[in-house]
């Protein structure tokens, strides 16, 4: 299992452009097989801009399904909790959008 | 050809909004090479005068404008508040008065470019903040922090704008904080328009990209949500209020009924540009700073 600790690899998670590198070596995981933990240890909040480029951009690449699989958060806030929920909670209620039923990717 | 600009009695975001029609023109581009502001009558400064006065005069210098400053002899009341701001330091290259210096209950007038935005939230506002109000705010209450985040995320990502100018001030008084940020990019209708294909009233096109999920998409990362995390976590979260102002609209976000309402005004003049006002109820924050623990899908 792969550990992520965000700050070794940003000094800061505020933007899309933070986030797009923490996406990366979280692909980098995944595209292994490889189950990835990601550690918010030292970061109080994240914008929505950081987690759509770290996180949302991921259901691009896989089902949600295996998303909740293959990644995990620590360290994290009731803030980070719930943005991270929300922004996800929103992009698959679209996916899953009563008109396209063959698309959904949450199990039920 | 000179134009005098006569700056009105009070100034704050919405008498900002005559000066701008003398200078800026529909199109977008000064009406004027050379403008003279006129202080004389200025009897009043509120925190938002002094970011949207920043702007237009940062605006009208990136134009090649020549702009100069009359009426400041006599060192009233709002001029002084002026120039503890540092605006005429800015502008001028020096204070007016010797004494002048950055209130307590203010920080300093900022003019922030892209690459410097995020750095100023850790390394001015929030010590400011930090020392104006006892505690480490971005430990009792992350969603501040967060929301700066997202204004100055919107302005790259959607504005065409590089600075921004900012000013803040305590009101210890109030139980509050009012933090302005305004740039003078293309403004919020413009964007939503553009998606929409639809000329809607600026009013609500300011309202529709509060929404959730609402992106005009200026980068293909957006996916909206950035205004929509702003009103929600200083509404709801903190309940202090929002106003969102851009083009000839105008938002007003406040709590009803524990829920966010919103009013959308329309403006008699232009504001090229967004400026969106914070008022952060001081009171609400929670004693205890978040405690970092685990993580569970919701859903």
């Amino acid at each position: 299992m792969g550990f992520l600790k965000v700050l070794d690899f940003v000094e800061r998670c505020s933007t899309n452009e933070d986030g797009a590198i923490i996406y990366k070596e979280i692909l980098s995981h995944i595209e292994r097989g490889q189950k990835v933990t990601v550690s918010f240890s030292g970061v109080n909040g994240v914008p929505t801009s950081f987690v759509n480029s770290a996180f949302i951009e991921l259901l691009e690449r896989f089902p949600f399904d295996k998303i909740k699989e293959m990644l995990m958060f620590v360290d994290t806030t009731h803030q980070i909790n719930d943005v991270i929920n929300r922004r996800f909670r929103y992009e698959v209620s679209k996916v899953c959008a009563p008109s396209r039923p063959e698309c959904c990717r949450v199990s039920q | 050809m000179k134009k005098d600009v006569v700056l009105p009695r009070e100034l704050d975001e919405l008498a900002i909004i005559d000066c701008i029609a003398k200078c800026v023109s529909t199109h977008g581009a000064p009406k004027h090479k050379e403008v003279s502001f006129d202080f004389s009558s200025v009897s009043f400064v509120k925190p938002t005068g002094v970011t949207a006065f920043a702007n237009l005069i940062r605006w009208l210098l990136k134009w090649g404008c020549i702009v100069s400053f009359v009426g400041t002899q006599s060192m009233t009341r709002a001029l002084k508040y002026l120039d503890d701001s540092q605006f005429f330091k800015k502008y001028l290259g020096k204070t007016l008065g010797i004494c002048s210096s950055i209130r307590e209950t203010t920080i300093e007038l900022a003019e922030l470019k892209a690459d410097s935005r995020h750095q100023w939230v850790d390394c001015v506002l929030l010590p400011w903040l930090n020392l104006r109000l006892g505690i480490d705010t971005d430990g009792h209450l992350p969603e501040f922090r967060v929301c700066i985040e997202e204004v100055f995320n919107n302005i790259t990502d959607h504005s065409g704008e590089q600075t921004a100018c900012a000013f803040a001030q305590h009101y210890p008084r109030l139980n509050a904080i009012e933090l302005s940020i305004s740039d003078f990019g293309v403004g919020i209708p413009y964007n939503v328009r553009k998606k929409l294909q639809h000329a809607i009233p600026a009013p609500h096109a300011i309202q529709q990209a509060v929404l959730e999920g609402f992106s005009t998409k200026s980068k293909p990362t957006n996916r909206g949500s950035g205004l929509d995390t702003l009103v929600q976590n200083i509404v709801t979260h903190n309940q202090g209020t929002v106003r969102i102002i851009s083009h000839d609209g105008m938002l007003d976000c406040e709590l009803v009924e524990g829920r966010v309402g919103y009013r959308p005004f329309g403006l008699a003049g232009l504001y090229p540009g967004t400026l969106i006002k914070i008022v952060l109820k001081t009171d609400t924050i929670p004693h205890s700073p978040v405690e970092h623990g685990g993580f569970s899908w919701d859903f």
